[in-house]
């Protein structure tokens, strides 16, 4: 069941997510959330003390604001908001600060499709930033339905727009436990398999609903795989020995990539590296070092391999033809972790993973 | 890991049979039995023998009202100072820096505050005049009163003389003989917080420098 998807995605396959924290200064917490086009930006305030008239005392409040990107408030924004409360709700642990208020503010920065899920994935994030206790992560998604019956997931909002029925699920994210056992069980199902949330527009059939269902949670393992992988960074310190940044110039004519990174004793250490022809038309590689300004080793060969050493020896370490065609002066750029490799190939680019980088690109 | 009493700290709670995390942060483990969840925030989770800065918002007859950055307001016993007494007890306006400690927390209820320690002294406890206090990430008010001395400090003890307070509440508290020397300590510590140690002295290096200039 194949159907042409006009950005040329599978039917099953997300936009590419992107999420950072910590951005806003006065908000307690604050996450930007944008899956495509669609860009969302939570700010979370909270907990104050004291509770709106009508909330439960013995529990934690949470009150959220919608704010569209340009228009007036009005119907549409106030059915988000109530949803986006009961869903905060379930996924927040009300007893640890009873009689407390915690309010979510919800900025539509670009809206192409897919909102509500990404405004619910953007005020997960900033709970998170927050520190709100929470008993597990909330991921959102939406699959729609064509005429013809084909189902597809996260649509942008040209493919929203030609759908004739909807559905925004939102389901745990999978929990990770150090016995197996121990996952939390809710009368005899693991968690992962419950469902939080279900807003359906249009007509569907019963059927297609449960498949929407199912190929929902399909697409929940890789949004909280990112969600993982998002906040294990944060929290682990700058890694020592990770390459700082780039620096280009040009040194003699060559195109230089300066490299400085602090190895783990805490001493900085910089390389600098120049790659390309000399005047002669040998390919080079040279390695200055950062006082003196001498050359320190000459690498030379024009192969289209790839070569890797170790930074304090002379000796190859290994070679890789990348399964060919590559140039003969292959252009190369490390990601700022140094996980991925991109290098310049005849008709384009290959990019390089070790094992850390090909979970990265999945 | 069977058959064990463990005590579970902050981020973590207990479900009947399971235990899970509430916050996202490091996991870690001080022996023989504690677990905790580390991580640093905006606001302050109240915990009883933490010290705090807090700022007086209203006295109401037999106790202050405190705002340390937590979930609810604490309360200060107006008789909780070192010779206070019904007659005699020190009074503070609005807004007033106290150095406090966290005498109890109880889930539902307003944390308690006092500003003598358990023999009855008064420690340190008490407002903090004149200085500049600034607000930070609780991440990085632990590693400032963190021991041995965190590198910034150090450093910047080496040539300069200041006076700090820390309150694990993300409050922090600069008093030094001139103006400009609160602000060179304000700005090493607000811009100390994602730095090691290394990264840390050399920041501190190049600001003296800039300075003496």
């Amino acid at each position: 069941m194949e159907i042409d998807r006009e950005d040329g995605r599978t039917p099953n396959q997300l936009r590419p997510l992107a999420c950072s924290r910590n951005i806003l200064h006065r908000p307690h917490g604050s996450a930007s959330w944008s899956q495509g086009d669609t860009k969302v930006l939570a700010a979370v305030y909270g907990p104050k003390a004291g509770t709106k008239k009508n909330e439960n005392a013995e529990k934690a409040c949470f009150e959220v604001i919608w704010k569209p990107k340009s228009g007036q408030i009005g119907k549409v924004e106030k059915e988000y908001e109530m949803i986006l409360k009961r869903t905060i709700q379930s996924i927040c642990v009300l007893t640890v600060n009873p009689n407390t208020t915690t309010s979510v503010i919800i900025q539509v920065v670009h809206d192409d499709g897919s909102l509500l899920p990404c405004a619910i994935n953007a005020a997960c994030a900033a709970l998170v930033d927050a520190g709100i206790p929470m008993k597990h992560l909330a991921v959102a998604i939406c699959c729609c339905l064509a005429e013809n019956g084909y189902l597809v997931l996260d649509p942008n909002k040209l493919e929203e727009k030609k759908m004739t029925a909807f559905a925004y699920l939102v389901f745990p994210n999978t929990t990770l436990s150090v016995l197996p056992e121990g996952s939390s069980v809710a009368e005899g199902e693991p968690v992962e398999h419950g469902i939080i949330t279900s807003v359906t527009h249009g007509v569907m059939s019963v059927d297609d609903y449960f498949l929407c269902v199912e190929n929902g949670r399909a697409a929940t393992a890789s949004l909280s795989a990112f969600f993982r992988k998002n906040f294990q960074q944060s929290s682990s310190n700058a890694g020592y020995g990770n390459l700082e940044g780039w620096v280009y110039y040009t040194f003699h004519g060559h195109e230089a990539p300066f490299i400085r990174s602090i190895d783990t004793n805490g001493n900085i250490r910089a390389w600098l590296f120049c790659c390309g022809t000399s005047k002669l038309g040998d390919s080079s590689l040279m390695q200055i070092t950062e006082k003196k300004g001498t050359v320190k080793r000459f690498y030379t060969g024009q192969d289209g391999l790839i070569k890797f050493w170790h930074m304090d020896s002379v000796d190859l370490l290994s070679t890789t033809d990348a399964e060919g065609g590559l140039q003969d002066f292959p252009r190369l750029r490390f990601d700022k972790e140094g996980n991925l490799l991109a290098v310049s190939t005849r008709d384009g680019f290959k990019i390089l993973a070790n094992s850390t980088g090909s979970k990265l690109l999945q | 890991m069977t058959n064990q009493t463990i005590k579970l700290g902050s981020g973590l709670r207990q479900d009947n049979e399971v235990i899970s995390v509430m916050r996202a942060g490091k996991l870690r483990y001080s022996k023989p039995n504690k677990y905790w969840v580390e991580s640093s925030h905006k606001r302050y989770v109240p915990r009883p023998e933490d010290h705090v800065l807090g700022i007086v918002v209203d006295c109401k007859g037999e106790n202050y009202w405190i705002d340390i950055k937590g979930p609810q307001l604490a309360l200060l016993p107006v008789l909780a100072f070192e010779g206070a007494n019904r007659r005699n007890y020190p009074k503070f306006e609005v807004s007033t820096l106290l150095y406090t400690r966290v005498v109890k927390t109880n889930t539902g209820m307003n944390p308690e505050l006092s500003c003598v320690d358990e023999s009855g002294k008064a420690a340190g406890f008490g407002p903090l005049k004149d200085g500049f206090m600034f607000e930070t990430s609780t991440g990085l008010s632990r590693m400032l009163l963190s021991s041995p001395t965190c590198p910034v400090l150090e450093a910047l003890g080496k040539k300069l003389s200041f006076e700090t307070a820390f309150g694990l509440n993300g409050r922090c508290w600069v008093h030094a003989a001139a103006p400009r020397i609160v602000i060179i300590v304000a700005n090493a510590l607000m811009n100390s917080e994602t730095l090691s140690g290394t990264q840390q002295r050399i920041m501190v290096e190049k600001l003296l420098e800039k300075i003496s200039d």
